[in-house]
Order: structure tokens, then C-alpha cells, then sequence
């Protein structure tokens, strides 16, 4: 009945002492800000870390080595790697011949080094990745023209390649993607200046979390696997030793698979039953996606139960400064209550009147908080390239909680008020 | 049979404070008093003679320990808190010596505050309390707020405030103790005017100048009413 009344009377209050409220309102800024601000991050992590592993497939699966635990489960420090320990094609062809049916297609890659890519005057940086046929399609690469390597290419001693768009304007600023396509480019590589011939070209995408989380392929250059072989051994001496094979691979199943986390548990028991019983020093590790996300998701929930609780502890102390202002506000107007009681306010007015501006003081704390958090959310969002949305419920829930704890920790003070003798509160100097 | 016109009804007030201990005192020893509708009436007496103390009880601010008291015919027994409160703000106007106006807030908003107590609808309660501002003089300054007012000016707005829910008596405590003696003579006018509109007006003072121009003077010492006399009445 007398909430307007309360209200503005409240909001003029906290306007005649600007500094006082702002230093009250501090803990529960602190408090929500951080909430929201983490929220903010944290959504827009986990959906663009969802995203990312849509695209590659949730029956994608991650094949690589590993090192072994020894008998007491401590992980083996035994020595690096040499080629047995490595991923070898003929136990990828084995893998498939026992469950080709079940799988879509397969990637493996090899990295060559970063490349300077010419045409005439024309230059472009980017990195040099071996890949078997029909890899791209699996790290989620638009070839927007021509094609991608196909298994003659990759087996045979074809030097061709697949680059992104940015390289098509950078080396052949007249022509399109489509044009490039069967155009010559150099690579000049550590191991020496080589010739390719175009037959792919990619859309490049716009660096983001995902391609920091796998590797930018913005400026990826994919070229044969066989070739790839070739450049390595002929960059190859005493001191570094390139050495056949893969730290992993990943494979997409097909429908067939229902159950993706058993697949790769099939796939892991095929592979360390079959190459890996003798090797004492290291294993093979396989991740189904679904799994992948489920650590992800859970390491992002155990960051965001920290941050909450450290956001509870600033809302609880906040809360308690605001009770502290609260109790002083009561005494500083105990004169103002003992009128008001004199004009006739029930206790039941007066302490309502003290808990709607307790409760006016957090919901504009929280309203701070939340303004603050959003945009420190959404910076932090585009820092790591992210597109960072508020979440409106953890906004909703973040202004009601601070209306909460303002009636909560404004119980006591205008409970005090509500019990004060008139005679005595207007007496009071 | 009850007199319709008898406003305050005392009879054997004492008022005792911590009672049962060693330092129990009694500050009123039976109080009789009695003050009629349109009576403007005055209570004079030195510091501690029990005049606040028995000002509280009239105010309904305070309990008698003993006696009987009724307000416009309201029997003040064993009454709740809140009924206490009710009864404050339907059947007393109080007018105090520091106006205690509610800072932060219009004189408007300060006159219309009984009447938000006493739930008057917001329309209502507005017209009302402009009307009473316009009565007091204060019409043109019914937007300031009390910081922005002079003594006069603010017990003024007091006085309106006061008037609010249309009370039984108004109870004035030294309302001109804290103004110069021409702003006091003015709000002195005022209660004189309120009086011949017919408005029941207790004044508390140590003033016997002042109590002299009312109808009856009370005078209380030592927790006693130790004289009554006719004031000079001074009308004007």
C-alpha cells in the first residue's frame, strides 16, 4: 500500500548520500558483476566448444599415443618418441580392414613447417600439413573450389595443393578461387623451394576459439601425404630424424555406430591389443567427441562452481555491509520514526519502509552488477573471440537474488526500526 | 452517562517506571483532568513536574500504570500497539517543538503523510493536503522541501500536517519554543485561529505568557495538578 510512497522515498534517500550507497552497494556490484561476467564467458565458451565439436561430428573420434602408466598407474617418463611408437599406415589399413563398414572417413596429418607461398612478387605465410585423401571434410574445411586430395594424389608423387581464399587473393589478386584453380605456386620450406600446382580452394574462416583449440587452418596449406613424406626425408639429418608415422588420427563413424564412446573403446582395445601389448613405454588413447565434450563441459562447470562460490562470499559480505548501513541509517533517523510513529505508522509501515530500501539499494546494486558484468562478459567474449551473448536468466535470477538479499540482510535493521519506542525515538538527539 | 463533548477523560493517572526495582519512580501521583470539545486548553509546569510524561499518555504515545483514560470516547485500556497507532493517527494532531518534518520530502508529501497511514486514497489525500497548506499560508510552497523552509514556515507546514486526519484535539508540545518571538506570535495566531474554527487544542509550555492566552491553564508540579485558573482567553 505504501510501496510507491516507500519507493521514491528510498531513491531520494540514496540520492542525498550518492558515495555512501555506491561503497554499500560495492559487495553486491562485486558479487553480481562476477557472476554475470562469468556466465556470460562461460556460455559463450561452452556453446562455441559445442559448436566446434558439431562440426566435427559428435562420432568423431580422437585416435593418439599416449604414454603408458606403469604398473602403480605413474605415468612413464621413459624415453621420447621413436617410430614403433608412432601410428604406422599398415595398422591403419588393419583398423579398417576389421571395421571399414562402421567408418565414414579418416584423417591423419603431418605437419611440414611453416612456408612462404610465391607467385611472381606475390608472397602469403602459411603452414605446410601433409593429409591423406578426403581429410578436409572430417576438420570441418569448406572447399569452396575445385576439390579436395584424392587418394592417387596422396599416394602417388603428385605435388598439388588446397589453400584458403586469402591465399588466392594474396598470390593472384585478379583472379577468383575458380581461376586459381590449376595455377602454379611456390613453396619456399626449410627443406628447399618447391613447385605445386592448385587444385582446391578452402573458405577462410575467421580465427576464432575453435581454431586456437585445433590448430588455425586459416592458413593451413594441405598438400599430399606422399609428398609430405618426401620433403621431411629430405630435410631429414643425423640430429633430427623424421620419423614415418602419426601422433594420431581421427575417424568419423558412420551411421551404423550408434553408441561412439563404445566404438572408441573398440577402436582403443583394437589398436593396444593388436601393435601396442609389447610396446612398454606407450599406448593408444581413443576419445569419442561425446566424451571430449563431456570433460569440456564439466571442466567449464568445476571453473564456473568456483567462481560462484567466490561470488557467494562477495554477495555475503556485501549483504552484511549492506545490513551495517542499514543499522546505521535506522539510528541516524530514529527521530524520522519516532514522527512517523507519532503520525500514526504501524510497525508493520515502518519496517517496511527499511526493507524497501534495502531491497531498492541491492536491486540497483545488482542492476549495476549486471550492466558491469555483461560488458566486462562480452570484452573478455571478443577477447578470446567468442561471440559472448548475456544470459537473460542468470540477469533475472542475478537482480532477484539482490532483491533477496536486500530483504534478507534488511530484516534485522528495519525490524530494529519497527521496535523502536516513539517516546524514545523522538527524543532522541 | 458519557458527556459526547468530553474529549480527554483522566481520572487517577499514575504513571510509575521501573517498577518493582530499587529506583522505581513515580512521576505521575493521579492526575484528574478532563478538557471539553473546542476547548483550547494549556498545561504548564517546570522541568520534571511530570508534564511530558503525562503529554506522552494525552498522545497516546505512552501507557498510564494506573487510571483510567479515554480519548473521544475511546477507552485507552490494554490497547495494542497497533491500535495505540491507529488511534495517534485518526485522533491526535501532534505539533511538536523541533516540527520534525520528514526530510527529503515535500511539505505536500509531509501533510498528505497521515492520511497515507490512515489509507486515504492518493487523489484525495493530495487535495486535501494542498488545501490545508493553502490554509496555513503555505500554498506556495508546497514543493520545498523542509531544508528549504524557514522555522515559521516549517512549524507551519506542522501545523497542517497536523490537522491531516482531522483529529479530536491537537496536541501541541512548546510549539514556539524554538521560533523567535514575532515567527512564534504568528503560529500562536494560528493555533487562535484553529480554535475558533472550533478545534480542541491542548498546548504543553513552560510559557506562562503563552498558557495565559488560553482558555484554562493546568498547571502540574511534582506529578500533581496544583492549580486550575481561566486564562485571559485572548481572542482576537
Amino acid at each position: 500500500m505504501y510501496l510507491k510512497e516507500n519507493i521514491l522515498l528510498a531513491l531520494s534517500g540514496l540520492r542525498a548520500n550518492k558515495m555512501r550507497a555506491l561503497l554499500t552497494m560495492l559487495g553486491i556490484i562485486i558479487g553480481i558483476s562476477s557472476v554475470i561476467t562469468i556466465t556470460t564467458i562461460g556460455n559463450a565458451v561452452s556453446r562455441s566448444v559445442s559448436d566446434l565439436f558439431a562440426d566435427l561430428g559428435a562420432n568423431s573420434i580422437q585416435i593418439y599415443v599416449q604414454s603408458k602408466p606403469d604398473e602403480y598407474g605413474n605415468i612413464n617418463w621413459g624415453r621420447g618418441f621413436e617410430e614403433e611408437d608412432l601410428i604406422q599406415d599398415e595398422m591403419i589399413d588393419q583398423y579398417l580392414e576389421m571395421f571399414g563398414s562402421q567408418v565414414d572417413c579418416w584423417a591423419v596429418s603431418q605437419s611440414v613447417g611453416s612456408a612462404d607461398a610465391l607467385n611472381g612478387n606475390n608472397s602469403a605465410k602459411g603452414n605446410v600439413t601433409g593429409v591423406n585423401a578426403n581429410a578436409l571434410g572430417i576438420q570441418n574445411i569448406n572447399i569452396i573450389a575445385g576439390r579436395d586430395l584424392n587418394e592417387q594424389e596422396v599416394d602417388g608423387d603428385k605435388w598439388v595443393i588446397v589453400l584458403s581464399d586469402r591465399f588466392v587473393r594474396d598470390l593472384f589478386p585478379r583472379l577468383t578461387p575458380q581461376q586459381a584453380i590449376g595455377q602454379e605456386v611456390k613453396l619456399r620450406l626449410a627443406q628447399g623451394t618447391y613447385t605445386f600446382m592448385v587444385v582446391g580452394v578452402y573458405k577462410y574462416e575467421v580465427s576464432g576459439f575453435a581454431a586456437t583449440m585445433t590448430g588455425d587452418t586459416s592458413t593451413t596449406i594441405f598438400i599430399p601425404l606422399g609428398v609430405s613424406d618426401t620433403i621431411l626425408q629430405d630435410g631429414s639429418t643425423d640430429t633430427s630424424e623424421w620419423m614415418k608415422g602419426y601422433y594420431q588420427v581421427q575417424i568419423r563413424a558412420n551411421s551404423t555406430v550408434t553408441d561412439s564412446q563404445l566404438f572408441a573403446q573398440q577402436t582403443e582395445d583394437f589398436f593396444n591389443k593388436r601393435f601396442y601389448r609389447s610396446n612398454p613405454y606407450y599406448q593408444i588413447s581413443a576419445q569419442s567427441m561425446d566424451s571430449m565434450i563431456g570433460s569440456m563441459t564439466s571442466m567449464m562447470s568445476t571453473i564456473q562452481t568456483a567462481i560462484s562460490v567466490i561470488a557467494a562470499i562477495s554477495l555475503l559480505v556485501g549483504g552484511i555491509g549492506v545490513m551495517n548501513i542499514m543499522l546505521v541509517s535506522v539510528t541516524e533517523r530514529t527521530r524520522e520514526i519516532g514522527t512517523r510513529k507519532a503520525l500514526g505508522a504501524k510497525n508493520s509501515a515502518i519496517r517496511i519502509q527499511f526493507i524497501v530500501e534495502s531491497m531498492i539499494i541491492c536491486m540497483i546494486g545488482g542492476i549495476i552488477g549486471v550492466l558491469l558484468g555483461t560488458t566486462v562478459g562480452l570484452l573478455g567474449s571478443a577477447l578470446l573471440k567468442v561471440p559472448g551473448t548475456p544470459s537473460v536468466p542468470a540477469i533475472l535470477i542475478a537482480v532477484g537474488f539482490s532483491m533477496a538479499i536486500g530483504i534478507f540482510f534488511g530484516y534485522y535493521p528495519a525490524n530494529k526500526a519497527a521496535k523502536l519506542d516513539p517516546i524514545e525515538a523522538l527524543r532522541y538527539e | 452517562m458519557e458527556n459526547k463533548d468530553l474529549i480527554i477523560d483522566m481520572k487517577g493517572i499514575y504513571k510509575r517506571f521501573y517498577i518493582g526495582q530499587p529506583n522505581e519512580l513515580e512521576i505521575l501521583k493521579g492526575i484528574d483532568l478532563q478538557v471539553y470539545r473546542g476547548e483550547f486548553v494549556s498545561i504548564v509546569g517546570a522541568s520534571g513536574s511530570g508534564k511530558s510524561t503525562l503529554m506522552n499518555i494525552i498522545g497516546a504515545l505512552d501507557r498510564p500504570t494506573e487510571g483510567s483514560y479515554s480519548l473521544d470516547g475511546v477507552p485507552m485500556g490494554e490497547v495494542p500497539d497497533d491500535l495505540l497507532s491507529d488511534i495517534r493517527n485518526q485522533k491526535i494532531g501532534f505539533v511538536f517543538q523541533t516540527f520534525n518534518l520528514i526530510p527529503r520530502t515535500s511539505a505536500l508529501n509531509n501533510v498528505a503523510l497521515p492520511m497515507l497511514y490512515g489509507g486515504v486514497p492518493r487523489g484525495l489525500r493530495t487535495r486535501r493536503a494542498k488545501w490545508l497548506l493553502e490554509q496555513v499560508g503555505m500554498g506556495e510552497r508546497m514543493s520545498h522541501q523542509p531544508n528549504e523552509l524557514s522555522g515559521g514556515q516549517k512549524q507551519r507546514v506542522a501545523i497542517a500536517r497536523a490537522m491531516a486526519n482531522d483529529p479530536a484535539i491537537i496536541l501541541a508540545d512548546e510549539p514556539t519554543g524554538a521560533l523567535d518571538t514575532s515567527t512564534g506570535r504568528l503560529v500562536m495566531d494560528l493555533f487562535h485561529r484553529l480554535h475558533q474554527q472550533g478545534k480542541t487544542i491542548v498546548l504543553i509550555t513552560h510559557n506562562p505568557e503563552l498558557a495565559l492566552e488560553t482558555q484554562r491553564v493546568i498547571t502540574i508540579s511534582d506529578g500533581r495538578v496544583i492549580r486550575e485558573e481561566e486564562g485571559k482567553s485572548l481572542c482576537i
